[in-house]
């Protein structure tokens, strides 16, 4: 089973390598083609070759598209953290563009883990929705980041709108570890760890680390995708509005 | 097997619609910086200043 992973990411990484060559346009292009294959492999690993489990049943198949979505957003939310520290540190525009861009594809993923979520719940627990901390966390996490989405939109003043968004971006991530850790600190509905637990790697059967490994990377090269998407646009905004700026002054 | 067809689905609609409003957005802004330039143009021209004026003749 391990060769046919390596084999696997070989197989990705060969065309990724390749890209590294081209103009960047060319490779946004490849990258979205490349994450666009990944994306439908991984829901065919997910819905054809991943066993059924005996508890579940076919319901758990959500958890291939449900658990890789939590973790490209705590990836996103982590990297809009550091990208904010550095934009403090340093007030180099590009980090805060990259933050910005890392905060809306984390958002598009948070909304993905609260949607998914629920429709899992419903024939697992016999409830959409239960306060409890996890669920609760997530919720506040996800509003947390669309108030850094809103904030950005309200605030005119270029430097003023990053500084402000630097800061929210250090202090919301303060909510990832909570989110976590939730499941542990709590007595709650939702499972805790079942990948990966403090003693190692849980067992999973072959075909479901398949179905989940293929939908992590596959979720990683959408992530990536969107985020150099997401900042082309920001460049292409912030040229705007220097020119109109220059113009009026 | 409703509701994995129901996540899958919410899914693949949540990736199509986010490229495509990253698409439109961009091509939005492409279009606003191309006219952006062209009233520029057009502007530097009416003042002389263009590459047509006494200032790009000199």
């Amino acid at each position: 089973m391990t060769a046919l992973y390596i084999g696997i990411v070989l197989i990705l990484a060969a065309p990724f390598v390749q890209l590294l060559r081209r103009r960047k346009e060319e490779r946004d292009a490849w990258l979205g083609l490349l994450a666009l294959a990944a994306f439908a492999f991984a829901i065919y690993a997910d819905l054809f070759i991943a066993g059924t489990d005996r508890m579940q049943g076919v319901p758990q198949r959500i958890f291939y598209v449900h658990v890789p979505s939590a973790w490209i957003a705590f990836l996103a939310f982590f990297l809009v953290f550091v990208f904010s520290i550095r934009y403090l540190i340093w007030r180099r525009e590009s980090d805060d563009i990259r933050a910005h861009a890392c905060a809306e594809a984390g958002v598009a993923f948070c909304t993905l883990v609260l949607i998914t979520g629920p429709i899992w719940a419903r024939p697992v627990w016999g409830v959409w929705w239960s306060w409890d901390a996890r669920l609760t966390t997530a919720l506040i996490l996800w509003l947390i980041y669309v108030a850094y989405l809103m904030l950005r939109a309200y605030v005119d003043e270029p430097e003023q709108r990053a500084r402000f968004a630097a800061v929210l971006g250090i202090v919301g991530f303060l909510d990832v570890p909570i989110v976590h850790m939730s499941v542990v600190w709590w007595r709650t509905l939702h499972p805790g760890p079942v990948v990966v637990r403090s003693g190692g790697m849980q067992e999973l059967p072959g075909t479901m680390h398949l179905a989940l490994w293929s939908s992590l990377m596959a979720f990683t090269l959408m992530f990536a995708y969107f985020v150099r998407r997401r900042a082309e646009l920001e460049r292409k905004r912030g040229l705007l509005e220097a020119a109109r700026a220059a113009r009026e002054g | 097997m409703g509701y994995v067809t129901a996540a899958y689905l919410v899914v693949v609609a949540a990736v199509a619609l986010y490229w495509w409003s990253l698409r439109l957005r961009i091509d939005q802004a492409e279009r606003e910086l191309r006219a952006d330039g062209a009233a520029r143009m057009g502007g530097a021209e009416e003042s002389g200043a263009g590459p047509g004026g006494p200032e790009g003749r000199s």
